[in-house]
């Protein structure tokens, strides 16, 4: 038996370490591990309710907007606020082009290295030679079309500035809706970056994924889980409901999602306890815990490990990718997604209302409580507020990361990334690209996952270190 | 493969720029950047291996620089700037993000030159030198007591909770993402000082005029206490209101209406 190490795995943003076991050329066990921990919740704690869309977006660089989207969300369940129409389509064109920025640079930054020989020198470059099945002309094609991605995941952050103010950690987006209703003229440069970007992903990103499904189609077969999805919906309306419906696909079968119904394990997590329910739970750090791996709990959807994101919302919704479950299923669903979300955005802009308010004043009762959720980049983002005497008593966060990176849970079973590992063939043990293309298409991101975890008592606890 | 290949680098001439905190708590495992030959790699490892060897050491964020929103109270993972780790100096480039222009320059700068003059809270004067409020296209609005009165409007985010009276940054100016409208007060919002090494404990509640102090492990707030002593940002705010009024650049009746303003303010939420 083979033991095979992947660290850090991103490379770029955030650290994780992914560890698989291999008999003969198959891999027979995964383990994703996060060895990184920040304690937000902790720091949440006592500050006032308006500081918490700006501080949370601070969780992460890349998906900082739904953070705050998140966190008004519960803000405003629990102060039973109602964001006028602007609000909300401002909310989306702020996430929206968020999102581009994020599946462009995912897939030209980060991806991209797994199937494209790099230029010499290239600093992303794995150290991999092999399997590299692109001609010289595609290959060359690549390289030129790796710096207009990285022009245009720009470019979606500029988009954004105009009306967040900055990006990442925008100040657009706030309890109630948004600070600002953009004149006329920073209507006309969003229009036309949108347009920009939306023919950059129709003629450059998505056909580029088609051609990655030409040279690679045995990764239509690669990477798959077991096709648990949720999804909280992405896109709210201002008529109600979602752009991308949320959902839930457990066992072959399609239902709405009970909140009720998701518990976290701490099984494998480096915490005591047992874990439980979102909102009651109380948590401490515990390192010596016996075959723990990881800062990450396991959150599970009437009991299964469930898969979110792009291919999640595509199952749930429109089933526009038709390619199942596999590596390229998910990049082939995330570029899909982009397109119609750059579709969306314009339809948007044409929706506002000038004149009317783009923000519901209201002011937060000194005790409530209220979750708030949407669906992020990677998957589902679960706020939980709960204040008293004006100030937050406890803040809990369940981030994307934290359903696809998870480790096992009570009853063994895997987290989304670890099963999709799991039965994966590898060519060549000394040079296991394979395992890095599985890993990305996940889009994995660890900056949030280093604070997933709810440690109300944990600060007092004097953890064992790992030896 | 990028650690594994690290050692042989570090021969070369080189800058090391430090993003995020470093944690110290539980000896420093609760960061762990990667695992190099079958060991972990903790974040205070890397910064001092790194460190030692580096001809410059630049902290890129308010966390590497003073450690910022994850060192904050009450500091769960006893989390440390990058100068408190390392026994030589930090060249300090916070914002929150930090501006990539700021970054850019800096290193420029360190490329051509052998050091850059730096302030007291040891960030190149030439980036931080000002305050945001003495450069904010609102600072006329300030002076004739033209408030808003929440995000959203268009007056002077003073009253908003603005912290740019105390933050030193170029933001009006240089804008963010090289958008006209790319800075908090170009989105109808206040500045929250991200670039302050008392970001954010002492600069927060973000909206609010008057800041958490601590006392004794509390955080209260002067409204909630109803007392009439300064916060950090007041008293400095009220400094400089006084150097304003002193050089005369703001008249008494904008400054009656400002006080009013201000005293409304204070026992308004």
């Amino acid at each position: 038996m083979h033991k095979i190490t992947i660290s850090p795995v991103t490379r770029a943003n955030g650290v994780g370490t992914v560890t698989v076991m291999v008999q003969g050329n198959r891999v027979v066990q995964a383990r994703s591990e996060t060895a990184i921990f920040r304690g937000f919740e902790i720091i949440l704690k006592g500050r006032d309710p308006w500081d918490a869309p700006y501080f949370t977006q601070r969780i992460c660089g890349i998906c900082s907007s739904f953070h705050a989207l998140a966190s008004c969300h519960a803000i405003e369940a629990a102060a039973k606020a109602k964001v006028p129409p602007n609000g909300i389509l401002l909310r989306n064109v702020i996430t929206g082009v968020d999102l581009l920025q994020n599946h462009i640079r995912h897939f030209y930054l980060l991806a991209l290295w797994d199937w494209v020989t790099p230029p010499r020198g290239h600093p992303f470059a794995g150290g991999y030679t092999r399997d590299f099945r692109l001609s010289g002309a595609h290959t060359a094609m690549f390289h030129e079309h790796y710096w207009l991605g990285v022009d245009h995941a720009r470019l979606a952050h500029e988009a954004l500035a105009l009306v967040g103010g900055k990006a990442p950690h925008n100040h657009g987006i706030i309890p109630g809706g948004v600070s600002m209703f953009p004149n006329d003229e920073v209507l006309r440069t969003l229009e036309e970056r949108i347009g920009r970007l939306k023919s950059f992903i129709e003629e450059v990103y998505l056909p580029d994924v088609l051609t990655l499904k030409r040279f690679y189609p045995d990764y239509l077969h690669v990477g798959r889980t077991s096709e648990n999805y949720l999804s909280f919906g992405l896109f709210p309306r201002p008529d109600g409901g979602w752009h991308f419906p949320p959902g839930a696909i457990v066992a072959a079968k399609k239902e709405a999602v009970d909140f009720r119904a998701i518990r976290e394990s701490v099984a494998f997590s480096w915490f005591s306890g047992e874990g439980g329910k979102i909102g009651v739970e109380d948590t401490v750090p515990d390192m010596s815990r016996p075959g723990a791996y990881s800062f990450v709990k396991a959150p599970r959807y009437k009991g299964f490990a469930c898969e979110g994101g792009p291919l999640a919302r595509d199952a749930l919704g429109t089933r526009e990718a038709k390619e199942g479950n596999s590596v390229l299923a998910r990049h082939e669903a995330r570029a899909r997604e982009a397109l119609r979300t750059a579709q969306l955005l314009k339809h948007w802009l044409g929706e506002l209302r000038p004149g009317e308010p783009a923000r519901d004043h209201f002011v937060i009762p000194r005790s409530c409580r209220g979750m708030g959720v949407t669906d992020a980049m990677r998957g589902t983002l679960l706020h939980y507020i709960d204040i008293k005497g004006g100030r937050i008593r406890r803040y809990q966060i369940v981030t994307p990361t934290a359903w696809n990176l998870s480790p096992r849970d009570d009853s063994g079973q895997p987290g989304p990334l670890e099963e999709a590992l799991a039965g994966t063939e590898i060519g060549d043990l000394e040079q296991p690209i394979e395992i890095g293309r599985v890993i990305r298409s996940f889009d994995p991101c660890y900056s949030c996952s280093a604070h997933v975890l709810q440690l109300d008592r944990g600060t007092k606890t004097v953890m064992e270190v790992r030896a | 493969m990028a650690l594994i290949s690290l050692p042989e680098r570090l021969r070369e001439d080189f800058i090391l720029v430090v993003e995020g905190t470093v944690p110290t708590a539980f000896g420093g495992h609760t960061a762990v950047v990667g695992r190099i030959h079958g060991r972990d790699l903790t974040a205070l490892e890397a910064v001092r291996w790194l460190g030692a060897r580096a001809r410059h050491v630049v902290a890129a964020g308010t966390c590497a620089a003073y450690g910022g929103p994850y060192a904050a109270w009450p500091n769960p993972t006893g989390s440390l700037p990058v100068s408190a780790v390392l026994d030589r100096p930090v060249i300090k480039v916070p914002g929150c993000p930090v501006n990539p222009g700021w970054i850019l320059e800096t290193l420029r700068r360190l490329g051509r030159e052998d050091a850059v003059a730096v302030d007291g809270a040891g960030r190149p004067l030439f980036l931080y030198g000002t305050t945001v409020h003495s450069l904010c296209e609102r600072l006329p609005l300030f002076e004739r007591a033209e408030f808003a009165r929440g995000p959203g409007e268009p007056g002077c985010m003073y009253l908003v909770g603005c912290k740019g009276p105390v933050t030193r940054a170029d933001c009006p100016r240089r804008r963010w993402n090289d958008q006209q409208s790319g800075w908090p007060v170009g989105a109808d919002s206040p500045c929250i000082g991200c670039t302050a090494p008392e970001f954010p404990d002492h600069l927060s509640p973000f909206f609010r005029h008057q800041t958490d102090i601590y006392i004794s492990g509390c955080r209260v707030n002067l409204h909630e206490l109803e007392i009439g002593v300064g916060s950090f940002t007041l008293l400095t705010i009220a400094a400089h209101l006084a150097g304003r009024i002193i050089t005369g650049r703001i008249k008494i009746p904008a400054l009656q209406k400002l006080t009013k303003a201000i005293a409304s303010a204070l026992t308004r939420r």
